[in-house]
């Protein structure tokens, strides 16, 4: 036979009597003032237990009764003995800080892995009228807070926008050019999800030459090609699930609701998006006849701006590493160096 | 320990209630490491399944802490079921998908959305509170919420927009009579709940805050005045201070400028709250809050720094120290016994079913 401490309430009024509980062949005996009650284990309710809390008991017609030491009452009382397997990672330590670690590893994997596989395919299913809404809409808003209208003269317009069209057309995608000044955004190139791409004035006029823009355009392409602006969308929102999943105690559902529209316009692409472009950029360079050695070659002039101007590289931060990349694929790795001239481009004929 | 503090709490009131009342103290029995082992679990689980966990969290945790907390020998139950949380919360994502969606593809839809949303908040109001109580039960017996969805309209939508016309001078009325609403309209059993805070303090208590959150305002503009200055002087452009800083430190300054508002606005939220538990009634007993709002306001800001600084690590401390403080400062003064109040007239708990108060659970705290 065993005891536990108990407290029982019948659920018709707010009287609690203490009482001591005796159990044994499958019968629970206790006493309430004058009444005597037996009650078989199996007709009880039983909560699974938590912590250290007392063991929830409830008896039929609504009544309950608390049990103490609540986990010898519910080994004693439950036929399984088993109380579920999250109990079982939350009653040890050793346990528990394997499930952190586990869930740190798969958190981890979950951002930097599974989220990127997930948005692939998500948004390839997503219409294309989707990516033009975003794309127009991200414009405006680019257009009425941070870009004002190209202060380019037109020709250099006309003879670029001439240029991305064979560039274009070899990626296969449609893709559109549109020239800002940047404001803030310094040298700069965008591509939006409905393939619109803004060019600022600043980066045309900090290439020497229009074939680094044109590099530059390849990779802008290689993000229209890949949907990244609706994958980087779908990734940043993951994201921002499973920071809600954290911290989902202490921050409301309204207030998520505020903030991650604006996580998600802050948060550029992911490096893993950008090593895509770039290799997407390169091979495309090559299709067109124009050397890789021209992104190398423009990466090096933003590269030499450094931190003093926001630029490319505030969203791209492995840019050494990049250009190496493209020197690699350069059939005149010379041509990388910023510092070394170059024949004039447009005159002679020399067509991307 | 914690009985003699709320015993030693003055009683204005007590002059008139003849037969002296006893005192009983909340006891809260959490321990941190046994939350802190449920919170690890119920976060991973969650993260690994999605979100879907989340309903089973909240339950775990509710019922953790519910159960933690014992009042003249009776401890707190909570029954919600995990499936209604997890729908309600399904239908939670799917609305803010919507309005999250609707901004970025058509901003119009998404206002329209957001208006939707405003317009149901006191048909939501009156849900969440209702499945608040419903589960939620003291000595086995159920509270419940019989507030009408019209009256929180009234208080929500009217006086809301009152508010604003008068550029927030009704703001503290609004909240005055949401309050009111929210605990008038519950029950414990048989015995209701009723509160006499007056709209004075509401008043007061938002003045001082409103004090307190310009004086960080104002200390946080001077600071990061002062530091684009001195930066300024050493790059030798007193022109323009905000371009001789670099981004991470205007970033850090603008967090530090919201972080200043944080004591502000934990002193008053704890001030309205025990302004408001002070002056409840429940039947014939009567609630005691005597947690001081600046002590209050400093475990929160304190809380946020640990929280911050270990990465969301601290979470589970944090929130335990705040309870922990709060309800070792809560007491009931009973008129008689707890247990003869509420067996005078029956109650049935299984009587009372408002189902459609079981669909929503949307957390409006009080």
């Amino acid at each position: 036979m065993k005891t536990f401490r108990g407290r029982y309430g019948d659920g018709r009024t707010a009287r609690l009597t203490e009482v001591r509980v005796e159990v044994l062949d499958g019968r629970l005996r206790f006493r309430v003032g004058a009444t005597e009650h037996e009650i078989p284990v199996e007709a009880l309710t039983l909560e699974a237990p938590l912590g250290s809390l007392p063991l929830v008991a409830r008896l039929p017609e609504g009544a309950r009764l608390e049990l103490e030491p609540g986990r010898e009452a519910w080994t004693t009382l439950h036929p399984r003995r088993r109380s579920g397997f999250v109990d079982w990672l939350e009653t040890h330590w050793v346990r528990t800080a394997i499930v952190a670690l586990a869930g740190i590893a798969a958190t981890a994997l979950l951002l930097t892995r599974g989220l990127p596989v997930l948005a692939e395919p998500v948004a390839a299913l997503l219409p294309e009228r989707a990516g033009q809404l975003l794309g127009r809409q991200t414009l405006e808003v680019l257009d009425a807070r941070f870009l004002g209208p190209s202060e380019l003269d037109a020709a250099r317009r006309a003879g670029l926008t001439a240029a991305f069209e064979p560039l274009r057309r070899a990626a296969g995608v449609g893709a559109e050019l549109r020239f800002r000044s940047g404001g803030r955004f310094g040298p700069n190139a965008l591509a939006l999800p409905d393939g619109t791409i803004v060019v600022t004035d600043a980066l045309v006029q900090l290439a020497g030459d229009e074939r680094e823009v044109l590099a530059v355009l390849a990779h802008e392409l290689g993000h229209v090609h890949g949907r990244h602006g609706l994958r980087a969308i779908l990734q940043n929102s993951g994201a921002a699930l499973v920071l809600a999943a954290v911290f989902g105690d202490l921050v409301s559902l309204t207030s998520s609701a505020v903030v991650l529209p604006t996580v998600l316009l802050q948060s550029g692409y992911s490096r893993e998006l950008e090593r895509e472009a770039d290799a997407f950029a390169l091979a495309l360079l090559e299709e067109v006849d124009l050397d890789p050695a021209w992104f190398a070659r423009i990466l090096a002039r933003l590269e030499a701006l450094g931190g003093s101007a926001p630029s490319l590289l505030s969203t791209h931060p492995h840019a050494a590493e990049r250009r190496t990349a493209a020197l690699r694929a350069a059939r005149d790795p010379a041509l990388g160096d910023p510092d070394r001239g170059v024949e004039a481009y447009g005159n002679d004929g020399v067509q991307p | 320990m914690t009985a003699d503090e709320t015993a030693a709490a003055p009683t204005p009131e007590a002059a008139t209630a003849a037969p002296a009342p006893t005192v009983h103290p909340l006891r809260f029995h959490a321990r941190t490491g046994e939350y802190y082992r449920i919170w690890i679990v119920n976060t991973v689980l969650t993260i690994l399944t999605l979100g879907i966990y989340s309903a089973w969290a909240k339950v775990r945790t509710t019922r953790y802490l519910y159960g933690s907390t014992e009042l003249d020998g009776g401890r707190f139950d909570y029954h919600a079921s995990p499936l209604t949380i997890l729908r309600s919360r399904a239908i939670a994502a799917v609305l803010l998908g919507l309005y999250v969606g609707a901004g970025y593809f058509a901003p119009l839809a998404a206002n329209l959305v957001f208006l939707l949303l405003v317009l149901a908040t006191p048909v939501l109001l009156v849900w969440a509170r209702r499945f608040a109580l419903r589960n939620s039960s003291y000595r086995n017996v159920r509270f419940s919420f019989g507030g009408e969805a019209g009256e929180a309209a009234r208080i929500l939508l009217g006086w809301g927009l009152l508010s604003v016309l008068t550029l927030g001078l009704a703001y503290p009325y609004a909240r005055w009579l949401r309050y009111r609403f929210l605990v008038d309209g519950s029950w414990w059993g048989n015995q209701p709940l009723r509160t006499t805070v007056g709209a004075r303090n509401f008043y007061g208590a938002y003045l001082v805050a409103g004090l307190l959150g310009l004086l960080g305002f104002l200390v946080g503009i001077a600071a990061i005045g002062f530091i684009g200055w001195r930066l300024a002087g050493e790059a030798g452009t007193s022109d323009d201070p905000a371009a001789a800083m670099p981004q991470w430190l205007i970033l850090a300054l603008v967090v530090g400028l919201y972080a200043l508002l944080v004591p502000a606005w934990g002193w008053l939220q704890a001030a309205l709250l025990r302004r408001v538990l002070d002056t409840t009634t429940v039947g014939q007993h009567r609630l005691r809050a005597t947690f001081s709002p600046a002590r209050e306001a400093w475990i929160l800001t304190t809380n946020l720094l640990a929280i911050a600084a270990s990465l969301g690590l601290l979470i589970p401390w944090a929130k335990l120290r705040l309870y922990r403080y709060r309800l070792a400062h809560v007491a009931v003064e009973t008129e008689g016994s707890l247990a003869d109040a509420a067996a005078r007239m029956g109650d049935d708990p299984s009587a009372t079913g408002e189902e459609i108060g079981e669909f929503f659970d949307f957390d409006f705290g009080l």
